[in-house]
């Protein structure tokens, strides 16, 4: 199984290389360990986050594509859907079947079809536009919905520190 | 080769001494709970006893996934079988333990009383069992439908999906199945997916409640008429000018006042009789005469569409005249098929201020107009499409391209319908 999952991830690896999607990098930490991604997300334009530059970590598992990755932010993040230790809350990454908030419907779920270009996506997706319906982080998912100035302040000062301009 | 996670033999040695370990202390106070019940009778060591050996069957499971896993890292090829051992595994465990409960349940009963502090984790047991058992049963129908019900991708279809399985992003040669929903994957990967999820990967369809597959079976022996009727297709392409008899209806068009056209489509043309009318000898004659059935019906088809571009047109022409209206610049920027309705809305302005304009009123008006004449286009649309049917269907061995005809038609038929009712 683990072969399957290799010959997999160097595929979408040389994909990604070849043809990078706008605003994203990510490849393997180490070429001897296929299973542990780094990445590289910029904030999406027109949003609080624009301008900053994100780093995160994948793991994937042994069988995967079956089983979905997991994904941390290895930065400070303030973020609805992000849980405070950096973990990425997000329907794609979810197996059908585990439903942390109850909210998911099964068509936004994990399947094989899905990829990392479509997972580092679907992240900046949901930065420029965080579900407060289900919120990793209620601390933020309160703010975000109620004191969006606020908000974007403290978004705006971890877009600083990322460029380590503070 | 490298992969992760890296596992040294250290890590084995570990895992597994953890288990003799748990699993001796384990067996020690199971031993030392069965010796006391036997030697003084029954106590609160049964209910001790009775969980040690729960915790006896968890050190168990553990140790197979664990040795399971081990095996399957240390082989290079898949090891295609270890879900579906996994699967077994899992029912296996889950029914030793609900045999563990309704014991010790029974035994609790007629010792003490109802033992209501195990009733919880009996109820999940029997949850997990449950669904432990219909993994096992769905995913085996799932993947005996793929094995026996769903077809091999033919080569062209093959070619049509880019030739890549889409789970392990690799190319497909052989051993390819195609789902009830057309999507293509290899036969090994979607095993491998139906033990987890009876989906189909792409597009979530269930695999298990989807219909067997008739249409893809009608699909893959393509009739000879087809390729004509594929050239028909797509709408959006300028109609073939409609050969034969047909009064050509682009001319009816350009005057102010197209109501009529609109509103009278060209006289149907000859259709072949009809045919529940022949005896069996005419029958048989007809059969000899297929090419021909087959070309009136395409013609029939042509005609058709040359009228919905026509409407189209016309539309499009009734829409360029709105928007010139000064009073609708504003809103009507675009003159597509899709803002008809809201033409249409806009239409009564037009016809009570634009008075400016005589020459477009009427066209607008009468457009318009509510009740008599779009029902008269209406019926008239539909007595030319609906009776052809029958006509088409009814020659015997060209059922295969019917299913294209009436489709087309049935969409053609729709739109205008669409265009009656809109006004």
């Amino acid at each position: 199984m683990a072969g399957s999952a290799l010959r997999r991830l160097m595929a979408e690896y040389k994909q990604l290389t070849i043809n990078p999607p706008e605003g994203i990098i990510a490849g393997p930490i180490n070429e001897e360990n296929f299973f542990e991604w780094e990445a590289l997300i910029t904030g999406p334009e027109g949003t609080c986050f624009e301008g900053g530059i994100f780093p995160a970590k994948l793991h994937f598992p042994p069988d995967y594509p079956l089983s979905p990755p997991k994904m941390e932010f290895t930065c400070e993040m303030f973020h609805p859907n992000i849980y405070a230790d950096g973990r990425v809350c997000i329907s794609i990454l979810h197996a059908p079947g585990d439903d942390p908030m109850g909210y998911e419907s099964s068509a936004e779920r994990w399947s094989p079809v899905q990829s990392v270009e479509k997972i580092l996506l679907s992240v900046v997706s949901m930065l420029a536009e965080p579900n407060d319906e289900s919120g990793a982080n209620v601390d933020a998912a309160k703010m975000w919905r109620e004191d969006r100035e606020q908000f974007n302040k403290i978004a705006e000062k971890l877009v600083r520190k990322t460029l380590s301009l503070e | 080769m490298e992969r992760s996670p890296v596992i040294g033999l250290l890590f084995h040695v570990r895992i597994l001494t953890l288990l003799m370990l748990l699993a001796h202390a384990d067996f020690y106070f199971i031993h030392h709970a069965y010796q006391f019940t036997a030697v003084k009778g029954p106590s609160v060591q049964l209910v001790f006893g009775f969980e040690y050996s729960i915790l006896i069957i968890m050190i168990v499971n553990i140790l197979i996934k664990y040795v399971l896993h081990a095996i399957d890292s240390r082989w290079e090829a898949p090891w295609e079988s270890k879900a579906a051992v996994l699967l077994y595994t899992e029912l296996a465990i889950n029914f030793l333990k609900v045999l563990l409960y309704i014991g010790f349940v029974a035994v609790m009963v007629r010792i003490y009383t109802l033992p209501l502090f195990a009733f919880r984790p009996m109820y999940e047991t029997m949850r997990s069992f449950k669904k432990a058992y219909n993994d096992v049963v769905l995913s085996r129908r799932a993947i005996r439908n793929m094995n026996t019900l769903y077809p091999d991708a033919t080569p062209a279809e093959l070619a049509a999906a880019d030739n890549e399985c889409i789970i392990c992003r690799e190319e497909m040669h052989t051993g390819a199945k195609k789902l009830p929903c057309n999507h293509i994957f290899h036969a090994a990967c979607l095993r491998l997916w139906f033990q987890r999820q009876q989906t189909c990967p792409t597009c979530r369809l269930n695999v298990l409640r989807a219909p067997a597959p008739d249409a893809a079976a009608g699909a893959a022996g393509p009739a000879p008429p087809a390729p004509p009727l594929a050239g028909l297709a797509p709408h959006a392409a300028p109609a073939p000018p409609p050969p034969g008899p047909v009064p050509p209806p682009f001319p009816n068009m350009p005057p102010p006042p197209p109501m009529m056209a609109w509103g009278m489509p060209p006289p149907p043309p000859p259709r072949p009789a009809s045919l529940a009318n022949l005896t069996t000898a005419e029958l048989q004659r007809m059969e000899g005469n297929e090419r021909r059935n087959i070309e009136a019906r395409l013609q029939l088809l042509r005609e058709i569409q040359a009228m919905l571009d026509a409407s189209v047109l016309l539309m499009q022409q009734y829409s360029t005249v709105v928007a010139n209206l000064p009073q609708n610049n504003v809103t009507v920027s675009t003159q597509t098929e899709t803002r008809i309705e809201e033409l249409t809305k806009e239409s009564p302005i037009s016809t009570t201020q634009g008075k400016s304009e005589p020459d477009v009123v009427p066209t607008t008006s009468s457009y318009k107009q509510p009740s008599p004449v779009p029902s008269t286009s209406k019926t008239i649309v539909t007595e030319d499409t609906s009776p052809m049917q029958p006509d088409t269907t009814t020659p015997v061995d060209t059922n295969r391209d019917k299913t294209d005809v009436d489709a087309a038609d049935e969409l053609r038929r729709r739109r205008l319908q669409k265009f009656a009712v809109d006004k």
